[in-house]
């Protein structure tokens, strides 16, 4: 799928659909995320936006995107900043790695991406947070926290893993060009 | 030949990519440790704060949007929070509101004792009262006397004779002055007797106590004309009290065929329960007395 949107008319649409998650996770982190919640674990919509936009376009800007998404979380919260910049952007970068070259994706595939980016995200994260001496104790929250936002963020990402799903199976009907993987015979 | 050509391009153009991403990272990297870094060691840094700042400013509406849109959702989530509470935390929880119910008592205590304390300090200033502030710390137990006893004596300078007034009202005279506390004659108490007028027209008269706690006022010419509810002051003569001090209300007034005076019934404004701190007038400054022509008016009743 991150080939498909390689082409001017794709790349348009990256930049489209990337804008509208921008301005929809701003505004639903702070309106909505400070209020609610399970458990102990908050929703992340920053990180909702750094796993949509690096799946949806492996430009390197989406690593760079990942690391302003962190920025502005961090503005939100009280952590130091630049912690869930690093966290995001190192996601963003193991993503790449791993998904360089691939050709095709299912929904499924796209789901599990997300669960694992976000199970390092978090795991960074509640970690660096301990080595910093803010929790006093990292293994309490992993249990207590870590596991609620795991949750919390798996079940928020439906919607965003619903549009990837549609941009996914759009892009297999149109099936564009030489960068869909397929070799070039001439 | 096609085939290799097509896929050399392919490796190369992932190459290329994996050093693009590679650059990428590891410059959000170096920004985001040095940002961490420096928030760390140097929490008050000014950039960060003006920048914290400006993000809190821009922000406050959408955070009040979010308070306001999910105000009626959180009583749900605490309703299932309730739900999971154990028996250790409920009990913990039935102290801690005990305790904070005596406290809220205290503190409901405080903001009236403060109130009362602001009305003294307001009516010190609205008369220009040279004055000294005393709590009620013993009332009379006994049917003959009524008095009441302050915690102020000698040693603040008090002494007998001085007048003692409250927020709402005269309350009486120090009778008899210790080193620490002091006797106060309230105005109710028979032996008691204040120059007074009617506040309206300005008719003069002597208020006093009796047995029974009433106030009256006395030698008050029938030929004057006293309504209920006319505000009674005390007149500043005698140099005791000061003048147009408050003492209470009229609430009844007969007239006797066979008598030169009127039965006027006071109602004074401070009950002998209403108050638990008083102001006692050290001095009598010039204002506080009557004039010299109001002295003539009395005496020509």
């Amino acid at each position: 799928m991150d080939y498909m949107l390689q082409t001017g008319s794709g790349k348009q649409n990256a930049g489209k659909y990337t804008a509208i998650a921008a301005a929809v996770c701003i505004v639903l982190q702070l309106v909505l995320a400070p209020h609610l919640g399970f458990l102990s674990g908050f929703i992340n919509f920053s990180l909702l936006f750094a796993a949509f936009v690096v799946m949806c376009s492996q430009e390197t800007v989406s690593i760079f995107l990942a690391f302003f998404a962190g920025l502005f979380y961090d503005l939100c919260a009280s952590e130091p900043l630049g912690l869930m910049a690093l966290c995001l952007c190192v996601a963003a970068f193991v993503y790449r790695l791993l998904r360089l070259g691939t050709q095709s994706f299912t929904s499924a595939l796209l789901y599990l991406d997300f669960l694992w980016m976000a199970a390092l995200v978090l795991l960074l994260w509640y970690i660096a947070l301990g080595l910093l001496g803010l929790a006093q104790s990292v293994p309490a929250l992993i249990i207590n926290s870590f596991l609620p936002a795991f949750l919390v963020n798996a079940l928020c990402f439906c919607p965003f893993w619903y549009v990837l799903s549609r941009l996914n199976s759009q892009n297999r009907r149109l099936n564009i060009g030489p960068r869909s993987g397929a070799p070039d015979l001439k | 030949m096609a085939l290799k050509k097509g896929t050399s391009l392919k490796l190369s153009r992932d190459n290329a990519s994996r050093a693009d991403a590679l650059r990428s990272f590891f410059l959000c990297c170096f920004f985001s440790l040095v940002l961490i870094t420096v928030d760390m060691m140097y929490p008050d840094f000014v950039a960060f704060s003006a920048l914290r700042s400006a993000f809190a400013t821009v922000t406050q509406p959408f955070l009040a949007l979010g308070a306001t849109i999910t105000a009626p959702f959180k009583g749900l989530s605490n309703v299932a929070a309730n739900l999971t509470a154990s028996e250790e935390s409920l009990t913990e929880l039935e102290s801690e509101n005990a305790l904070l119910e005596a406290l809220n008592a205290e503190l409901e205590e405080s903001a009236q004792e403060a109130e009362r304390l602001r009305e003294l300090l307001e009516l010190s200033d609205a008369y220009n009262l040279q004055a000294t502030g005393a709590r009620v710390i013993a009332r009379s137990t006994d049917a003959w006397q009524d008095t009441i006893t302050i915690d102020k004596g000698s040693s603040s300078g008090l002494s007998a004779g001085m007048a003692v007034t409250s927020s709402a009202g005269l309350v009486g005279q120090i009778i008899e002055c210790n080193l620490t506390s002091s006797v106060v004659r309230l105005i109710s108490d028979a032996s008691s007797s204040v120059s007074a007028m009617i506040q309206s027209s300005r008719i003069q008269g002597m208020l006093e106590g009796s047995i029974t706690g009433e106030l009256t006022l006395t030698q008050v010419s029938t030929v004057n004309t006293v309504a209920v509810g006319d505000v009674v002051v005390s007149s500043g003569l005698g140099g005791v009290y000061p003048k147009g001090l408050p003492i209470g209300r009229v609430i009844e007034v007969q007239s006797d065929s066979s008598s030169l005076e009127l039965e006027i019934v006071v109602s004074p404004y401070a009950g002998s329960g209403s108050y638990e701190e008083v102001l006692v007038i050290s001095s009598l400054t010039e204002e506080d007395l009557a004039y010299g022509d109001e002295v003539v008016f009395f005496e020509s009743q």
